[in-house]
């Protein structure tokens, strides 16, 4: 999983007077639409002993709902906790609408919302029904991939189909009651699926991670596609899967320099294995032999011998580097690189 | 997570806890009490300030700062869960944020105001090793260029590393759009950042 990069990000030092300032004109634009009681702003008082009082008692209401939900929700043998339910087929669970949710064998699907404007279901693999109960205030939207199911009352069901030779991969929805609006992927406009009728979406925006069992591509194009596809959805791990595994099958391919490249990269940024890096990086630059893509293959080549301290091989690095790039983008940074420490 | 206050124990001269919990001060300040909201205020000003910083850029972000927290404390009663107090601030953050980019978009559009006036040297921490600021620097450029929804997403995914259900659920979109969003996003970045390194 890629790292954050608010870590690398300052954090905000405010003096006392600059909060005392932003906090009087806060008080200032609320004292006229709210019942508070002004005074020395002090947490003491009958005021506090009171908010004791709910407090406590509020507390009591929300241990006893919790002991309450996990006791249900474990007989029903699904994960749980405070915000998302997950379901693995075959099973079915009514959500605290009433709805019910019957997922298939093979079927996981993860509850990720339930509040009184808006259920949110995400189908992470296989296939599940829905009875919806009826509520036109509440939206409930069914997620699968890209693709969003909007219903308001009825009964459906949504497939996801993986690639099967030729037939591309998508999303199989079918209406037994009601309708059910249904988006995506690249923003279409929606269409409306009634009682009776089923559509099958096109589903190219691989999103979901790839599990261990799913089909592999045959060619390189579509390795390649599924890498790029999982970088870009932030699945480092499973990218660096299908590029190692691309250059394993198809080391010929058109593609493999850039795979190596795109390699080097994650497992340098994403996954911190500077040496799994070199390797990578060191193929991306053997593969390809000049060029914006070779010239990056070698300052990253540079930056992850740098980051291992190999002195020596940086130096290398960096001389190879400057030999063809004197003037490159990365030319300036190469004399900070692989100095003694 | 609400905490207990903790009560005094026997043979102990102070508490060892006694900071009342979010839960605690929204039922307090419901009463009335301005006191509560100011320490609400308090509690979450710098996590608010921070994620409008990494949203709007620090021109924006005291404004955003104000409005959201006035916006906050006004909706107060609306608040079903006293305890995810935060959660629920961060995602007033998020689409107040949101309208303020939809707005500067179409200001730039009809070229009324210039592009992404964000000061990225003011973000980044002094430590930060000098390419991870250039990385950054590119990002942070890039954005200005995104759909406003877009730039939303992918601040919250790779600059403040939010979940998707939890991007979703901040920015009350579904999860397949959320998807959809970071997948544009970052398929712009990588042409971006290939073009400005003179890459094919």
């Amino acid at each position: 999983m890629r790292q954050p990069l608010g870590r690398f990000l300052a954090e905000p030092s405010p003096t006392e007077e600059q909060i005392s300032a932003e906090w009087s004109k806060i008080r200032n634009e609320i004292r006229g639409t709210s019942q508070v009681r002004m005074g020395s702003g002090s947490k003491g008082g009958s005021g506090w002993h009171l908010g004791r009082l709910v407090f406590a008692t509020t507390a009591a209401a929300v241990i006893l709902v919790g002991v309450t939900t996990y006791v249900v929700n474990r007989s029903r043998s699904a994960e749980w906790d405070a915000m998302v339910i997950l379901v693995e087929g075959p099973r079915t669970t009514t959500l605290r609408d009433g709805s019910r949710v019957m997922v298939a064998s093979g079927g996981k699907v993860r509850v990720s919302a339930q509040r009184s404007d808006l259920t949110q279901i995400a189908i992470e693999t296989g296939e599940a029904e829905f009875d919806v109960t009826h509520r036109p205030s509440r939206p409930f939207v069914v997620s699968a991939g890209d693709v969003d199911v909007r219903v308001l009352g009825t009964r459906f069901r949504v497939r996801i189909e993986d690639r099967k030779g030729d037939v591309r991969a998508g999303v199989r929805v079918l209406v037994s009651r009601g309708t059910v609006e249904v988006s995506g992927p690249y923003d279409h406009p929606p269409i409306r699926v009634h009682a009776g009728e089923e559509r099958w979406l096109a589903s190219d925006l691989n999103t979901l991670p790839v599990s261990a069992e799913s089909p592999q591509p045959h060619d390189g194009q579509r390795l390649f596609e599924q890498a790029n596809l999982a970088r870009r959805s932030g699945h480092a791990g499973e990218a660096v899967r299908l590029y190692d595994l691309l250059l394993a099958r198809f080391p010929n391919d058109d593609r493999a320099g850039l795979a190596a490249l795109e390699l080097g990269r994650l497992r340098m940024d994403a996954l911190g294995d500077l040496r799994g890096a070199v390797a990578a990086l060191r193929e991306a630059a053997k593969t390809i032999p000049h060029g914006s893509l070779h010239e990056d293959a070698q300052a990253r080549l540079v930056d992850a011998l740098d980051g291992l301290r190999d002195r020596d091989g940086c130096r290398r690095a960096r001389a190879e580097y400057l030999a063809r790039y004197q003037r490159g983008v990365h030319a300036m940074a190469m004399g900070a690189r692989c100095a003694a420490r | 997570m609400s905490r207990l206050p903790l009560l005094q124990s026997p043979g102990q001269e102070e508490p060892i806890d006694t900071a009342p919990s979010d839960a605690a001060l929204v039922a307090d300040a419901l009463a009335g009490n301005v006191g509560s909201h100011e320490a609400l205020f308090r509690r979450h000003r710098n996590s608010v300030y921070r994620l409008a910083c990494r949203l709007v850029g620090r021109t924006e972000a005291d404004d955003l700062l104000q409005d959201c927290f006035i916006d906050a404390f006004r909706s107060l009663p609306s608040l079903r869960d006293p305890g995810a107090f935060g959660g629920w601030l961060s995602a007033i953050v998020v689409r107040t944020a949101h309208k303020r980019v939809r707005r500067r978009r179409l200001l730039e559009r009809l070229g009324l105001l210039r592009r992404w006036p964000v000061d990225i040297d003011m973000l980044i921490a002094p430590s930060v090793p000098p390419d991870v600021a250039v990385e950054i620097q590119k990002i942070y450029r890039l954005l200005g260029s995104l759909p406003a929804e877009a730039q939303i997403a992918l601040v919250l995914h790779r600059i403040e590393g939010f979940s998707l259900d939890e991007i979703a659920v901040k920015m009350n979109r579904s999860l397949a759009t959320v998807k959809r969003r970071l997948s544009l996003a970052a398929a712009h970045l990588d042409k971006g950042m290939r073009t400005k390194e003179g890459k094919a």
